[in-house]
């Protein structure tokens, strides 16, 4: 996909009809399309350096809008049809790399001096021409100054190179001062970004990519195999220990979480590497200080900002959970356990690095009040609201500090992979105050939306029987915060990095939760990222904000398909029908009160007499085929619709989805293909892929398509399940624990896609 | 091949052979599991899985008195059930009622509604109305087939009508068609056979090789899968009942049981005496079986067998499809163990 931005500039929603005028790669392009396949192949290579005016948007005009939001039609210029499109992809795969120095010279002549360095000899000036920034004062930027801005070059090299596709470098850097948590958190985003980014290359040059960045970063590339490492809580030690000893034969049960609660808290549990590092990059009177005087009057106004702290609780508490769910009496018994459920509920709070004991009451009996805990959830928000308030003013700031230095980190990953190129987000912070961007009323809505979320979430887990359908936030936000996230959601989706745009979105819903393009596109998002569960949670609240919305009906129906909800599936269906502005018409005249499925199908069919020419009309009815499992007549309404719209990569996985539903997986793989080719990144079909291969009995295949999906979204659990399946079949035992520890790095250098 | 050990699991005390969707909670995914056991007292257990879908739980657990050698829950009312039993040298068979309180009971007693008494042979299975609220009841025995009319308030069941299979046939088992509820069949050694229960006389039979387990698809009118003696399944078109339409390889023991998915056309569970249980994916077009297309492009013909599921240590005669949420199923192995599974992993989403 990165490459296809390179050449079609599909980053930009910009207009299409300027395609060939302003963009000279893209007339070079098009001169050398038909002429010589060879020379293809090096075109990918070549950035857009065409400078624009405009601050945002670096790239030129979307030639090929391969990645244009679905729903929003736009006329594609380029795309003549699909066969002519993937012979030009593919032969840009196959095609000869040499002899290609020269055009690679021609393009760079007008727009700067010559490029010094060839592709692959020294990596900043091998990179820096991709760099389409207008500002050419980078050009050569020497890798010094504060660290953050040495990291901020750095990372923006590492994503040029990716849409150069050409090997990235290590380079030497200066110390950096990364803690730990900085770490982590670059590795874990960098490495299911580089999925999504890479989406279209092998596995080994995906660790290829990471490595070097990584070893650049001085980060070591797996922590997965670290075992419980001591010190930071002697309490938590003795308790451990205490749990082993008790525990020798069954030890290996724990070591699974162990390393998970290690990671866990590595992010959140070294507050002084935070403030040590934060104070060399900005002295101690940094702009905290100032922040803490300006807007920390009061701490209730910045409740959104306690993350981590909620964040680590719920994290305690699903270990807890877990660890409540050993059988063994001994294990259960074990003090470890105890404090951690009790870190759980907010009774120990981690503060200032120590564990201290909440002042509310101390438990007696562990596991009853767990059973009573668990029975009635609610009680761990409440304590926490009151261990909030208990709190001094102090620990707030300190907290804060903490908090805001971890987001520093987030926001940069948000601008590198949003292209705002702030050079020090530390300006761009006191920017926003000076604009009063995070004036107190917004630092209050922020703060109110963060407390309804929570009471959503508590709520949620009260009532499990309706927990369907209520969305589910992910606890650590890097865009809350962000000046205008939803902008920022559109651009992440639109280049197929699915797992942040589901971040931005989110935070912009938390904003303003009316904003029902947002949740549409955030329902899109899961969908693709194989999560209907969420996809459903996030429509159903765009289609309360907008209960017209043809693309949100629409999807709500394919959604409740999928889940077999036949009563729910046509009452949207039939919702699509008689909010079209063309079909409405044909609408029964009044709403029954209850649908049936040969009703709904038979108005389709009238509408599809009536304009046999509407894609949409095609794809409800495969999707109303789909629901009465008449899969041969599902197959040619999805045929019949990819005539209309061969672009449509999600139509392409309907069409698969009902081939392998009807038991003809070697056509449904092929159609999935065909997804994939169109949009490299659509983790849904990367797993229906698997899926597909499984029930061929391709198990190994099948691993490698499900590994794949799950690196591009560790948090698919249908597709962690789906693997363990495929690795029992295989018989691949071995690889079981690896798959319930959730060890993608190992799986993945087990199972490399080829 | 390993079976993936994904399955929730729930211990019965004692050994069973029957387990039962309970069709009527739309509530929630609820199963019903008898025993059999041979000295200690029986049990019916009201298993449910939870919202989360990962934990079965007893919702309730009941006394019986005797084998139980058949469940089966009431299609309308969630408490009723009916289960055929052996005491001591006879067979029975009754219609029982879960206590409405049964939850605030010490040990709830179940209420039996009625027995079905007129049957002289050994009794095999009882089969409800297909769907809805009715008052019929079909029950087999190894000779007779009997039709009752059953009144749940008056607590009586009376026999409307009955037929014999003949002396040269000893019924197993039976279904009732779903899609014509005039139709019922019944399993004998070496045919199936239909009977019209308008008029109850038998209508067609179809000639095969012992058969165990019979079931219809509800999802495709005429068409019905039967778990064979000798291993196998097939899968027959009523209007043409000479040749199965299909034939899948069953289990390297004997098939036991044969279960279509109450939504998903084509899929089909199967248990056996070799402890494992298999899922299928039979397609039910014919044309993409009979046709060129096969023959056209051989990499479109794949292994029907989804998946094996063995994580069991004995043979499996109990098996459930949920049809509230029919991806997932029950199974329950002689040695009183019930695992639930999904089926999702096996199913595309568009």
């Amino acid at each position: 996909m990165a490459m296809r931005d390179l050449v079609s500039g599909s980053t930009s929603c910009g207009d299409p009809s300027s395609s060939s005028s302003s963009n000279p790669l893209g007339g070079l392009a098009n001169a050398l399309l038909g002429t010589s396949s060879k020379t293809q192949e090096r075109l990918k290579e070549i950035p857009t350096t065409t400078p624009t005016n405009s601050g945002l948007q670096f790239y030129s005009e979307a030639r090929e809008n391969l990645n244009e939001l679905p729903g929003l039609e736009s006329d594609k210029p380029f795309a003549d049809g699909s066969s002519q499109g993937s012979q030009f992809f593919n032969s840009f795969r196959s095609a000869d790399r040499a002899g290609f120095e020269d055009t690679w010279n021609e393009i760079q002549r007008p727009h700067g001096p010559p490029a010094q360095g060839r592709v692959g000899q020294f990596p900043i000036s091998e990179l820096e021409p991709f760099n389409d920034r207008v500002d050419y004062v980078h050009r050569q930027p020497p890798l010094d100054g504060t660290p953050q801005r040495v990291l901020s070059r750095f990372l923006h090299s590492f994503l040029d190179s990716g849409r150069g596709g050409i090997p990235f470098h290590p380079a030497p850097l200066p110390l950096l001062g990364l803690s730990e948590g900085d770490k982590q958190c670059i590795r874990d985003r960098s490495s299911i970004m580089a999925r999504h980014l890479f989406a279209d290359k092998s596995e080994e040059f995906i660790n290829a990519q990471l490595n070097a960045l990584l070893c650049s970063l001085d980060i070591e590339a797996n922590t997965h195999d670290k075992g419980h490492v001591p010190g930071r809580f002697r309490e938590l030690d003795d308790y451990w220990n205490e749990s082993q000893g008790n525990l020798q034969p069954g030890a290996h049960v724990a070591d699974g979480w162990i390393n998970e609660f290690n990671q866990q808290r590595e992010i959140h549990a070294n507050p002084d590497a935070w403030a040590h590092s934060f104070e060399r990059q900005h002295g101690v009177n940094g702009w905290v200080s100032e922040f803490e005087q300006s807007q920390l009057s009061s701490a209730d106004q910045m409740r959104g900002a306690n993350t981590p702290n909620i964040a680590a609780m719920e994290q305690s508490r699903l270990l807890a959970n877990t660890l409540a769910q050993n059988s063994d009496p001994k294990f259960q018994n074990s003090k470890f356990l105890q404090f951690v459920s009790k870190m759980s509920r907010g009774e120990l709070i981690n503060d200032n690095n120590q564990v201290k004991e909440n002042s509310l009451p101390a438990s007696g009996d562990w596991a009853a009040e767990y059973q009573q805990h668990s029975g009635n959830r609610h009680s761990w928000a409440d304590e926490f609201l009151n261990n909030k308030i208990s709190n001094g003013p102090e620990q707030w700031a300190n907290e804060y500090t903490t908090n805001e230095k971890h987001l520093s980190t987030d926001d940069q990953w948000v601008n590198e992979f949003s292209k705002l190129h702030v050079n020090d987000w530390a300006d761009e912070f006191g920017e926003h105050i000076g604009k009063g961007a995070f004036g107190e009323n917004s630092t209050d809505e922020w703060a109110q939306a963060f407390d309804e979320y929570m009471n959503e979430q508590v709520a949620a887990r009260q009532r499990p029987d309706n927990s369907k359908g209520v969305y589910v936030f992910s606890d650590l936000n890097p865009y809350v915060g962000h000046a205008n996230p939803f902008k920022e959601g559109q651009e992440l989706f639109r280049k197929g990095l699915l797992s942040e745009a589901v971040l931005a979105l989110e935070a912009e819903v938390l904003k303003n939760s009316e904003n029902v393009e947002a949740w549409r596109l955030l329902g899109i998002a899961h969908a693709e990222n194989d999560d209907d569960q969420q996809a459903i949670a996030a429509m159903m609240r765009a289609q309360e904000a907008d209960p017209t919305n043809l693309e949100v009906l629409l999807a709500l129906g394919v959604s409740h398909t999928n889940e077999l909800e036949q009563t729910e599936a046509l009452k949207f269906l039939y919702g699509w029908l008689c909010n079209h502005p063309s079909y409405r018409r044909l609408a029964l005249p009044e709403q029954p009160d209850s649908l049936f499925y040969n009703d709904v199908a038979r108005l389709f069919n009238e509408a599809a007499e009536i304009a046999p020419d509407d894609a949409d009309i095609h794809i409800v009815l495969g999707v109303l085929y789909n629901l009465s499992r008449d899969y041969d007549k599902a197959i040619q309404s999805f045929q019949r619709a990819l005539e209309l719209k061969p672009k449509d990569y999600s139509l392409w996985n309907k069409l698969g989805a009902t081939q392998a539903n009807s038991v003809q997986s070697a056509d449904a793989i092929m159609a999935y293909q065909q997804a994939l080719d169109l949009k490299p990144n659509y983790v849904r079909a990367w797993a229906n892929m698997g899926i597909s291969y499984a029930n061929q009995g391709m198990y190994d295949e099948s691993i490698r398509y499900y590994v794949r999906a799950l690196a591009m979204n560790p948090k698919a659990d249908n597709a962690w399940q789906y693997l363990r399946i495929s690795l029992s079949c295989a018989s691949r035992n071995d690889m079981l624990e690896a798959c319930d520890s959730r060890n993608l790095d190992l799986l993945q250098k087990e199972f490399p896609l080829q | 091949m390993q079976g993936a050990s994904s399955g929730i699991g729930y211990g019965l005390k004692y050994q069973a052979r029957c387990i039962s969707n309970v069709k009527a909670d739309t509530d929630h995914t609820s199963f019903l599991a008898g025993t059999l056991s041979l000295k200690e007292e029986n049990e019916v257990h009201l298993i449910r899985l939870s919202s989360s879908g990962n934990e079965l739980f007893c919702e309730g657990l009941f006394s019986h008195p005797n084998e139980i050698w058949d469940l089966s829950s009431c299609p309308f009312d969630q408490r009723i059930f009916s289960t055929v039993y052996y005491s001591g040298e006879s067979f029975g068979a009754a219609i029982w009622q879960i206590p409405e309180l049964y939850g605030e009971l010490n040990s709830p007693q179940l209420e039996k509604i009625t027995s079905l008494d007129s049957h002289a042979g050994k009794i095999k299975c009882i089969l409800w109305w297909p769907s809805g609220r009715h008052d019929k009841l079909i029950s087999i025995d190894e000779e007779n087939l009997y039709l009752w009319s059953l009144d749940i308030s008056k607590k009586t069941a009376q026999v409307q009508s009955k037929d014999s299979a003949g002396m040269l046939h000893t019924l197993s088992g039976g279904a009732w068609d779903p899609h014509d509820v005039n139709s019922v069949a019944a399993t004998c050694e070496s045919s199936v056979q239909f009977w019209d229960i308008r008029t109850m006389k038998k209508t067609i039979s179809i000639e095969c090789a012992h058969v165990r387990n019979v079931d219809y698809n509800p999802m495709k009118e005429h068409i019905i899968v039967t778990a064979e003696h000798e291993s196998g399944i097939h899968i027959w078109d009523l209007r043409k009942p000479k040749v199965p339409t299909q034939e899948l390889p069953g289990h390297t023991h004997w098939t036991w049981t044969v279960k279509c998915n109450p939504e998903y056309d084509g899929m089909i569970l199967s248990s056996g005496t070799d402890s494992t249980v298999n899922l299928w994916l039979a397609s039910s077009s014919n044309d993409l079986l009979t046709s060129d297309r096969r023959a056209d492009s051989p990499t479109c013909w794949v292994d029907p067998l989804l998946n094996t599921y063995s994580d069991y240590e004995d043979s499996i005669y109990g098996l459930a499809w949920s049809s509230r949420e029919p991806w997932i199923f029950a199974s329950l192995s002689y040695d009183g163990r019930v695992v639930v599974e999904s089926v999702k992993p096996f199913i595309s989403k568009m």
